[in-house]
């Protein structure tokens, strides 16, 4: 896949929708892709954080790996971003990733993304409200969960 | 050392010193001999008449006679006679000459190492007023002028002497009153030249002590240059260092004023004397008392008398100045010597006697020589095995209590006791086998790192004394035993083995080998210095054995990577195969050089690469390359600042190349073909292709078919090349060790592939595999072991420095270990591991610990916490959670204060002390803060509401409010805020409603920050902006971690 297919897939992403093209195309052009077998863990839960990752190909579990076993969170797919949490939070990775088919991604350095991120206000702003809404839904979720669980 | 330098010249060298002066009085009669022979050879063989004559040498009262010699024999024998003399005299002053200097530089080497020696046992105290640039000049540069005198002070006074007595004797004899004038002038010379010369020492001394500050001065230069460098201090010590360099040149101006005064009155008086024989001698011929011929023969005598005398004068300048140096030198080295009272019966054996060893410090107290008392009767027992932490602040004294209880510095009152000894009375060899110090300045030397570890073991020669050397070289150690005894240096082998293997509890070199290793291991370096090892290059000569080991390990290797299904992560080096992890250039070379011609620009240009790629179909398309990849360099990075990120990640190019590349792709378009440009130009865009590795940069990739073809051009290429050419490539041979390429390279034997996840370990823990079942791990430790660790370890990250200095301190197997913060540089995680290592594997081994926090409790058995000198608690650490109590957690109810009390700097301090607003500087911090406005909300109160309009950021100055969800049916508490919380962002980043309502618990004091202000500050600070993401991510982990913990139940 070529570099300018990639950014075709990528400038796709809401996070990027304001950035610069040029910043992007840098940004995918710096970085490195990688190959994946199916079952393949792109990261574990509870690993240092390192680069955040950006789908190319391919389809990927979101795994919660807790003392009952493990819980499919979610699926990604390709123009999906992973792992920007735990590069921002600095905080080891929060679930694990692994591959369901043959996949590649593109791997953002931590420092290169934040810096891309930062470095250019509009995104910096999307990045937060995107993950205000994440928490938001997420904090719903609690909510409801530990309200049923009231009513119980 | 012996006071005065005379005294220190006649205690070691008075056999020397008497053998040099009777060589010097033998020498006086061939002299005289030789002076006399031409007025022989003048007179008697070329003027003479009465030949034949009787030739006979006449020597004092003997007489040899040779016979009746004719003119020319006899001129024959006297010339070849005076030849004979002259080459004798020639023989003496080689001899003394070579005497005198071996004499003087023996005495230096016996100087020196003295000084040395006793810098060595320097207490540390002298440190702090003593600078290692002063030592350096005074063990290297005073020393040197006193050897050259040391050869001629006996000897020269002696002879001048000697030769003035007799030329006077003869003058006094001649007539006393002539002899009375030739030395009338010497009493004057003699009162008034010391007085001159008295005052040159002085200024003699001054100079030294300045030159010592210049030497002191340099070397803080040195060691303090980063911060010359930061405040750009150049121009202000060059300025110091002139008026230091002024202050000498001045000095030494004026000794030369004083030095040359003296030669001149010393030259002055000579010519006087002459004057007074005249006028004197004069007077007295012309009234008769004295004939002529005695006075013309006492000025010719007074002739061969200035000589001496002046050489006396000289003499005794440089003897007035070399005696001073001694002074001023050996007063900076005394030492005192009479604490050292130590009982040889506690030697080693004792020590292994001791089946527990206790300290016991008893009334400590350390006054520093400012007079500040930096420990104040402290007592502390450390139990055989105990493991004590010191904790306490910098200035606590922990660090001055940690070097009395290691023995490096002696308390000013108190004792420390080592199993009921004193321990100033154990001698360094008994304490030396039993402490072990890892200092926080604990120090690493220029050497290899095996010898660094290994310098704990290093105490006294193990074997190979002279004696027993081999026969060829046994006169050659002959020389330098007798040498180094005559200047009473070290006696030893210069090749003797030092290492004391069974300290380290190790029978045999290979032992050792695996102790160092095992201890590398508890010390968390082993895999350091594996990795380490790996990536240096070594000279396959030097390891005939290991290279050839190492390419039959490819094999395993390759063998492991296959049957562990990690064929996709290496690519092996294959003659007949493309690799598309290493770089076209190295394709087509398929070996390594460090030729120029064959680098990757070296190969752009080279003379038989260029046909080929026409032959091989190969130039356009490598052309075609070259201006695409430039073409998109351009595009995305020309308008970076050169120095940025990104083109450190694009080693193929710099920002430099960029400009040049769009100029020259201008050119490009112009038309101009690429043949046509400048070779500069031609070279810099033809070359792009030869530094791409298509594997990595996934531009400019060649098709199949070309591919296949750099193959065929990688053979071509390779027959064309003449044989010296050929001689100058390493090639890659899956049967020869590369000397280019890095061990661990030489091992792999490929590349590995770009773009595999964690492809590096996994090939590493391969490696470590292979290295293991061929038995490889300890020559490739041994590998990493002899580099070098550069001056004061600088090679080494301080992380490892330390670690390795704590392996010094282990290989010794001390039974007691004091690491004074030695530690430092590793995160608390890496210093636990160790820790529990050491207790693991060392059970009997007592540990004092510095520490500036109680920690690791689980390890230590006692705490100790040493307060401005004093220990102010000591604690068992069962008793460990007395710690934790806080001083009374407020219980207390008062009122919540109120929020227009909250004056500018408190909201300045308050705003910084939010996670949030961290790492924002003061003028955002003031921005903030003076768009924050107060209020007071009354305990129940609803601050907001869930659903509501969210508008402002919250921080609780004071009071508590409690976060409420509702999911409709029901209000669940999510958790509570107190003060210096914000609450409320995550509304105010959207413009969606509240995602939660906020409920006053207690009366509230709180600051808000309205949204509009705070997205402008977002939009023009990145920096603000990154740290908001950072707490809103953070909240996030924290709810989902609740949500995966309720999902679980």
């Amino acid at each position: 896949m070529s570099i300018e297919d990639e950014y075709e897939l990528l400038s796709r992403l809401e996070l990027f929708e304001n950035l610069d093209p040029i910043q992007l195309k840098r940004l995918i052009f710096v970085s490195q892709r990688y190959q994946l077998q199916a079952g393949e863990y792109l990261f574990r839960q509870g690993d240092a954080m390192g680069s955040v990752f950006g789908i190319v190909k391919g389809q990927f579990s979101v795994i919660l790996e807790t003392a009952q076993g493990e819980i499919i969170a979610a699926h990604q797919s390709p123009g999906d971003l992973v792992g920007e949490m735990a590069a921002i939070s600095g905080e080891p990775r929060n679930a694990s990733i692994r591959a369901d088919s043959n996949c590649e991604v593109i791997g953002f350095e931590k420092d290169l993304f934040i810096g891309t991120v930062i470095n250019d206000p509009p995104t910096a702003l999307k990045m937060m409200q995107l993950l205000t809404q994440r928490l938001e839904i997420q904090n719903k979720q609690l909510a409801q969960i530990s309200g049923a669980r009231d009513l119980e | 050392m012996v006071n005065g330098l005379f005294a220190y010249i006649l205690k070691y060298s008075k056999r020397q010193q008497i053998i040099l002066t009777l060589m010097t009085i033998l020498s006086f009669p061939f002299y005289y001999l030789s002076l006399d022979l031409p007025k022989t050879i003048i007179n008697d063989a070329i003027s003479g008449t009465n030949f034949p004559i009787d030739a006979s040498i006449d020597i004092a009262s003997f007489s040899l006679s040779i016979g009746t010699l004719g003119q020319i024999p006899y001129l024959l024998l006297l010339c070849f006679a005076f030849l004979l003399l002259v080459l004798v005299n020639s023989g003496f002053k080689l001899f003394i000459n070579i005497y005198r200097g071996v004499l003087g530089e023996r005495m230096l080497r016996r100087m020196r190492l003295q000084l040395i020696e006793r810098i060595m046992k320097f207490p540390l105290a002298r440190f702090r007023s003593t600078s290692q640039g002063e030592l350096v000049s005074m063990v290297n540069q005073e020393t040197e002028p006193l050897g050259g005198f040391i050869g001629e002070s006996i000897s020269l006074p002696l002879y001048q002497g000697g030769l003035l007595f007799t030329i006077l004797v003869f003058m006094f004899v001649q007539d006393w009153k002539l002899g009375l004038a030739a030395i009338a002038l010497y009493p004057v010379q003699a009162w008034l030249i010391p007085k001159l010369q008295r005052e040159v020492n002085l200024l003699n001394q001054q100079r030294t002590i300045r030159m010592r500050k210049l030497a002191e001065n340099l070397g803080e230069v040195v060691a303090g240059i980063n911060e010359v460098h930061i405040n750009d201090n150049s121009n202000f010590f060059k300025d110091h260092f002139s008026k230091l360099l002024g202050a000498i040149f001045n000095i030494r101006v004026q000794i030369y004023k004083k030095k040359f005064l003296i030669k001149f009155l010393n030259n002055s008086f000579a010519q006087l004397t002459p004057f007074l024989f005249f006028l004197i001698g004069g007077l007295l011929v012309i009234r008769g008392e004295l004939t002529i011929g005695a006075l013309v023969a006492a000025v010719a005598a007074y002739k061969d008398l200035s000589p001496p005398w002046k050489e006396l004068l000289g003499w005794y300048q440089s003897q007035a100045d070399a005696r001073l140096k001694y002074a001023i030198l050996t007063e900076q080295f005394q030492i005192d010597q009479s604490k050292s009272q130590t009982l040889e019966s506690l030697s080693p054996q004792w020590l292994a006697e001791q089946q527990t060893l206790p300290i016991v410090a008893n009334n400590l107290s350390l006054k520093r020589s400012d007079g500040i008392l930096e420990i104040d009767n402290v007592s502390l027992a450390i139990d055989h095995g105990d493991w004590v932490s010191l904790v306490g602040t910098g200035n606590s004294g922990k660090n001055g209590l940690a070097q009395i209880i290691a023995g490096l510095t002696n308390p000013t009152n108190g004792k420390v006791l080592i199993a009921q000894h004193d321990a100033t009375q154990i001698p360094k060899i008994t304490i030396g086998r039993a402490m072990s110090y890892v200092g926080h300045d604990s120090y690493l030397f220029a050497a290899s790192i095996r010898d660094n570890l290994l310098l704990s073991l290093k105490y006294k020669p193990q074997d190979d004394i002279l004696n027993n050397s081999p026969d060829d070289k046994a006169i050659y150690f002959e020389n330098w035993l007798q040498e180094a005894h005559l200047s009473g240096n070290s006696e030893v082998n210069p090749n003797a083995n030092w290492v004391d293997h069974h300290s380290a509890g190790a029978a045999n070199a290979d032992q050792l080998t695996e102790r160092i290793g095992s201890i590398l291991r508890t010390v968390g370096a082993e895999d350091d210095l594996v990795r380490y090892a790996l990536a240096r290059t070594i000279n396959p000569e030097d390891y005939p054995e290991l290279t050839s080991r190492i390419v039959k390990a490819r094999e395993l290797f390759k063998e492991e990577v296959t049957l562990q299904g990690l064929g996709p992560i290496v690519e092996f080096l294959d003659p007949n195969q493309y690799n598309e992890n290493t770089s076209l250039a190295e394709n087509i070379l398929f070996g390594t050089s460090n030729l120029n011609d064959f680098s990757a620009d070296g190969l752009t240009e080279h003379a038989t690469l260029r046909p080929l790629l026409q032959k091989y179909e190969l130039a356009e398309s490598l052309d075609a390359i070259a201006v695409s990849t430039a073409t998109t360099m351009v595009e995305l990075f020309s308008d970076l600042p050169p120095g940025h990120e990104f083109f450190e990640r694009y080693s193929f190019l710099e920002a430099d190349d960029l400009i040049q590349l769009k100029r020259i792709l201008g050119l490009l378009q112009k038309p101009i073909a690429i043949d046509e440009l400048e070779p500069n130009d031609k070279l810099q865009i033809r070359s792009i292709p030869y530094r791409l590795i298509s594997g990595r940069h996934r531009v400019g990739t060649l098709g199949d078919q070309e591919k296949q073809n750099v193959v065929k051009l990688r053979k071509s290429f390779a027959q064309n090349l003449d044989a010296d050419s050929r001689d100058q490539i390493d090639f890659f041979s899956p049967d020869s060790y590369n000397a280019f390429m890095s061990v661990g390279e030489n091992i792999i034997f490929g590349r590995i592939v770009y773009g595999r996840l964690g492809a590096e370990e996994k090939v590493y823990s391969v490696i470590l595999d292979v290295l293991q079942r061929l038995d490889l791990m300890s020559p490739i430790l041994e590998i990493g072991l002899s580099a070098p660790a550069g001056l004061a370890g600088s090679l080494l990250p301080v992380s490892q420095q330390q670690k390795l200095v704590l392996a010094r301190g282990l290989i010794k197997q001390p039974r007691v270990l004091v690491i004074n913060e030695g530690l430092s540089a590793l995160d608390g995680e890496e210093t636990e591991n160790i820790l529990s290592n050491l207790k693991r594997e060392y059970p009997q081994l007592s540990l004092l610990w510095v520490d500036s926090q109680p920690r690791i409790s689980n390890l230590f058995d006692r705490f100790a916490y040493l307060q401005a000198g004093k220990l102010s608690r000591l604690e068992a650490s069962s008793s460990n959670t007395v710690l934790k109590t806080m001083p009374d957690s407020g219980s207390k109810k008062s009122p919540v204060r109120l929020a227009n009390s909250v004056d500018d700097d408190e909201k300045l301090a308050l705003l910084n002390s939010i996670p949030m607003f961290r790492l924002l500087d003061k003028p955002q911090l003031i921005l903030l803060a003076s768009n924050c406005e107060a209020k007071n909300v009354t305990q129940g109160e609803r601050v907001f509401k869930q659903g509501d309009p969210g508008d402002s950021l919250f921080i609780i100055v004071d009071g508590t409010a409690g976060i409420m969800i509702s999911n409709g049916v029901s209000e669940q508490k999510v958790r509570e805020c107190g003060a210096n919380e914000v609450i409320g962002e995550l509304a105010l980043l959207s413009d969606k409603p509240r995602s939660a309502s906020v409920d006053a618990i207690t009366d509230l004091a709180i600051l808000y920050l309205r949204r509009d202000v705070f997205i402008e500050m977002l939009r023009t600070d990145g920096e603000i902006g990154y740290q908001i993401l950072q707490v809103v991510v953070n909240r996030f982990v924290d709810s989902n971690q609740k949500l995966a913990k309720l999902i679980e139940s």
